[in-house]
């Protein structure tokens, strides 16, 4: 749980020493009043990603050379995480003012998040949700960092032989087969542990909503049964990689198929279907992670954007679990009948305690 | 253009060796520049003599004084085992354990596409010619992407001529902890596992 963000130089925010207590939060603010910016430093802080930029160096301030992004989190013991970037010497991040490996790092708070970008992760290409089932299989076990990292470099490897002239390829491909199915066995499970979680959350909801299943498809299609499967799949490209040149089996063409009442989302869903589908399969993620002891905070972006009051109210509910959520909205009438545990006002980059009652009532944690 | 300044020249040239940042090279320069002349003397003999007196064995590419090298020429080693391994600075390690009294083979490299090593950029032909009377090939290589595809290739290339191929095993460091240890590293160790 996070009790306490503090930032500097970051984005639009002013200087901010914020103190949030457990439940869900809701911030409200017109539009360019850092409410983005706000869930993005506590993004960033306990994973050392924007979810808005890859390049972190865009964070800073306008005219600063640096900023600061430093949080602390209440587990069983209260651990402060850090992360930092300069002009002058560039990315730093710290775990309790000391180094610490990336999955130590990563160990200590998962979060989870929906921003209006994650409509890609529905609507956009296959590699936003293969990029989906590698944050959660990380967030999951912050060890399985390593297991995407060798598959990831050796896929490297292999696209540049592939390039050149391919000789050593069959070396290549039985590396390959070992680090794919590594990772093909994750990704598998994960989908299994979500798609479980879905079925439970949509028969204990009032939403008006066609099912949402999600379904594996990995590359090879036995791909996850074995080591010597893989290997027998990517032989079975050998030629045509190379002729074309390119890797054409592997988890990095894995795809994640998404459907809504049988047919696949991103063809059949409308703006408010698809903000839905998202925002259950975010709370299927947290139940996910929570199952497994690794309780995340929730980030949700513009939460009501796209949904009418009664979705939005039937949604509210599914998160009403959530030990800590964020949700940021322009419009606080449309929360006005919706229960939160606490309520802040953002306005030119500043936070600030609601009129609203903070301590209105306590959600489950 | 070479700098005039003595001071930078030298800092110049430091900073190109592996590991040295300009302000490790700033710092050595100004040692060598504190030390007696006697000091500076040895250094540059020894920087000369390495040059000119070290070659490669042209048996097994270990660095050496005398050809063969002393590994090669020593009766006492087993010559039913070479432990192949990437760069001659890995064969003291494996020395320095006292459990292996075969012989080496230095392969000069790891496959990297991407650094353009291939299989013809390592010194496997000379492993090749070396396998008469040979048993077992212990495959040495780092434990990196590099090192394995490496390894995985040997095997591939040796074990049809009917040698026994062997791979250093994976595992959890001594001292080391089961909570911080990666599922790659003790799913190896898993199946690397020893009956007792």
């Amino acid at each position: 749980m996070l009790a306490r963000l503090s930032c500097e130089g970051f984005r639009n925010l002013a200087s901010t020493d914020w103190r949030p207590g457990p439940g869900r939060h809701l911030i409200v603010g017109a539009n360019g009043a850092g409410k983005t910016s706000l869930l993005e430093a506590l993004y960033l802080v306990a994973t050392t990603r924007s979810f808005r930029t890859p390049r972190v160096e865009e964070c800073v301030t306008r005219d600063l050379d640096a900023f600061r992004v430093h949080g602390e989190f209440e587990a069983a013991a209260r651990v402060a995480l850090e992360v930092g970037w300069s002009r002058f010497e560039g990315r730093r991040r710290t775990l309790n003012g000391g180094e610490a490996s990336l999955t130590e790092y990563l160990d200590v708070q998962p979060v989870v998040a929906w921003s209006s970008a994650d409509v890609e992760v529905l609507a956009g290409a296959p590699g936003a949700r293969r990029r989906l089932l590698d944050q959660g299989i990380v967030t999951l076990r912050p060890g399985s960092v390593a297991t995407l990292t060798r598959y990831r470099r050796t896929l490297r490897q292999k696209r540049e032989l592939l390039v050149v002239d391919g000789s050593g390829l069959d070396a290549w491909n039985d590396l390959l087969a070992e680090a794919a199915h590594d990772l093909q066995r994750l990704r598998s499970r994960y989908v299994d542990l979500l798609g479980v979680e879905l079925d439970r959350i949509a028969s204990e909801s009032r939403l008006d909503l066609q099912p949402i299943t999600v379904l594996y498809r990995p590359s090879p299609a036995d791909g996850p049964s074995g080591v010597e499967a893989l290997r027998a799949g990517l032989e079975e490209v050998r030629a045509a990689e190379r002729r074309r040149r390119m890797p054409l089996a592997g988890p990095h063409r894995d795809e994640l198929e998404i459907r809504l009442g049988g047919e696949e989302l991103r063809r059949v869903a409308s703006a408010g279907e698809r903000k839905a589908a998202g925002l259950l399969l975010l709370a299927a993620r947290r139940a996910v992670f929570a199952a497994a002891g690794r309780d995340p905070v929730v980030l949700v972006d513009d939460a009501d954007a796209e949904l009418d009051p009664r979705r939005l109210a039937h949604l509210w509910e599914v998160f009403a679990e959530a030990s800590q959520l964020f949700a940021t909205s322009s419009r606080p009438a449309v929360w006005e009948s919706l229960s939160t545990d606490a309520s802040w006002s953002m306005e030119a980059g500043r936070l600030g305690s609601d009129d609203r009652p903070v301590e209105k009532e306590k959600g489950t944690s | 253009m070479a700098s005039r300044d003595p001071l930078a020249r030298l800092v110049g040239e430091l900073s190109r060796l592996p590991g040295i940042g300009p302000k490790t090279a700033t710092r050595l320069a100004h040692h060598v520049l504190r030390v007696p002349r006697s000091e500076v003397d040895a250094l540059t003999e020894a920087l000369v003599e390495v040059k000119e007196l070290l070659v490669h064995c042209s048996r097994c590419n270990a660095i050496t004084v005398d050809d063969p090298c002393s590994i090669c020429a020593d009766p006492e080693r087993d010559t039913s085992r070479i432990c192949v391994v990437e760069q001659p600075f890995n064969i003291p390690p494996v020395e320095r354990t006292g459990e292996y009294r075969g012989r080496y083979h230095v392969l000069l490299g790891a496959l990297s596409p991407q650094r353009g090593i291939g299989p013809d950029q390592i010194a496997v032909t000379g492993l090749l010619e070396r396998l008469d009377g040979v048993e077992e090939v212990v495959i040495a290589t780092n434990p990196n992407v590099e090192g394995e595809a490496t390894a995985l290739y040997l095997s591939r290339l040796l074990k049809p001529r009917g040698v026994r191929v062997s791979r250093l095993a994976f595992g959890i460091p001594v001292g080391g902890d089961l909570e911080y240890t990666d599922e790659v590293t003790l799913g190896r160790a898993l199946s690397g596992r020893r009956e007792m």
